[in-house]
């Protein structure tokens, strides 16, 4: 299934739906019970029909098993998501860097705003999510594992998202710039993360202060990180940082 | 079991169960009268707790009158005991509070629902008002289904949806209407305009 993030299909005036006209009627806890089993599409088309349902809409909080942005390629980004509601089919998405970043800064506002989310993952080159730190941000997003290529743009956006919603983050740093190791360890979202796994480049230490990190928050055994560090610093370089730990 | 053969029934004296399950009378708002089971009240939560505090005996039961439900007409007090009895000694269902809720619809349900606008819109309520958790769901869920795959046009079309700027116009006339005083004036400076007066003052 598409997901066409216009929405603005031309229709035949002479289709026949099934109407329910008392929905206006209906107090607004019941079009709330109403909205519950919607899946994301339906619920996304009804929070443009007007200022209430946008309102109602953005109110509710919902699921969503993963986002994963897989490839950029001839000036589109094509992703996938997949809800809860049917069976955890998955609905494809692509919009066109240049002309349809608007429409999509304002789709992946309502969702990461509105929604609670298993998997983020970013397969993407290392700069195609910047555009995610334009995004409004009213309430914090709740996100539990990232897995993929991250840049210093995506720390950002990390930064906006709930404290300790992270349950799980693998990624690769890709940038050319120095990894900012201090921007990453202070993010909040992390402080619950017990599974790392993390590589890349240009990192500005030995990993003694992800280490530190890592000793803080007790996380489990088989967390990894994988560094290219360009220096002349030694295995003793790297404890001594740490004689404050008794190893 | 379908929808003609589900056991609640108007009250007729000849069609009273001869088990010795305990059967409750309630009336409707337009004074039409039921007996449901004990076990089919146990998906209300509201009726249960009701009935839990009344305390009735057998005798009770037959000899008070009916428990009155002020607020459900007969028709839809109906649909509501048809599927209690239809659903009676399922377990309710938890609410967890995930979103998307996952629903499905039983085929009894759906031909139970098969009915107008205006019956769905009470059915719904009623089983808000009563607290029947899993009738919530369908009832709901059918709404839901309307609503299925449409554009934001398509979905105006469905429920009717006012745009923004006629909720604005409703709104404005709604407090209007509240506001008599403003009115008042509002007609006494139109008066004076249609009098020639250049000056409300």
């Amino acid at each position: 299934m598409n997901f066409d993030l216009r929405f603005e299909k031309k229709e035949s005036s002479s289709v026949f739906y099934r109407q329910f006209e008392k929905w206006n009627c209906l107090p607004e806890e019941l079009k709330l019970e109403c909205m519950k089993p919607m899946d994301l599409k339906t619920r996304f088309c009804l929070r443009r029909t007007s200022k209430t349902e946008h309102r109602l809409v953005n109110s509710q909080r919902f699921d969503l098993c993963s986002i994963d942005f897989d490839e950029e390629s001839d000036g589109f980004i094509r992703g996938s998501i997949t809800d809860k509601s049917y069976h955890n089919t998955s609905s494809r998405f692509r919009f066109r860097r240049s002309e349809d970043m608007a429409r999509a800064i304002s789709f992946f506002s309502f969702l990461f705003q509105n929604a609670n989310i298993n998997c983020f993952g970013n397969n993407c080159d290392v700069n195609a999510l910047d555009f995610l730190t334009c995004m409004n941000v009213t309430s914090p997003y709740r996100i539990k594992t990232f897995m993929g290529t991250i840049s210093p743009k995506l720390i950002q956006f990390f930064e906006k998202c709930a404290d300790n919603s992270f349950n799980q983050i693998s990624f690769v740093y890709g940038d050319k710039k120095p990894f900012p190791v201090k921007d990453l360890i202070q993010c909040k979202c992390l402080d619950s993360v017990k599974k790392w796994r993390m590589g890349g480049r240009n990192a500005p230490d030995l990993g003694h202060e992800i280490v530190r990190k890592w000793i803080e928050i007790d996380v489990d055994i088989g967390s990894s990180q994988g560094i290219q560090h360009y220096g002349t610093e030694t295995v003793d370089d790297f404890v001594s940082e740490l004689t404050d730990y008794e190893m | 079991m379908s929808v003609e053969n589900a056991p609640v029934v108007d009250v007729d004296e000849a069609a009273i169960p001869v088990e010795k399950k305990m059967y409750y009378r309630f009336e409707s708002n337009d004074k039409k009268e039921f007996r449901v089971s004990e076990l089919a009240i146990q998906q209300s939560e509201t009726l249960n707790r009701l009935v839990e505090a009344m305390g009735y005996t057998s005798e009770d039961v037959e000899n008070k009158p009916a428990i009155a439900i002020e607020n459900i007409d007969g028709k839809t007090l109906k649909l509501v005991f048809q599927w209690c009895e239809h659903h009676k000694g399922e377990a309710i269902p938890v609410d967890d509070g995930s979103v998307p809720k996952i629903v499905e619809i039983p085929e009894f349900d759906a031909k139970l629902m098969d009915i107008d606008n205006g019956l769905l819109f009470k059915l719904i309520w009623a089983a808000d008002y009563l607290n029947i958790v899993q009738l919530l769901n369908v009832s709901c869920k059918k709404v839901a289904n309307m609503a299925q795959g449409k554009t934001p046009a398509q979905l105006r079309r469905v429920y009717l949806l006012p745009s923004d700027e006629e909720d604005e116009a409703a709104k404005r006339a709604a407090q209007e209407a509240q506001d008599p005083r403003a009115r008042e004036v509002e007609e006494e400076f139109e008066e004076r305009k249609r009098q020639g007066g250049n000056s409300f003052f």
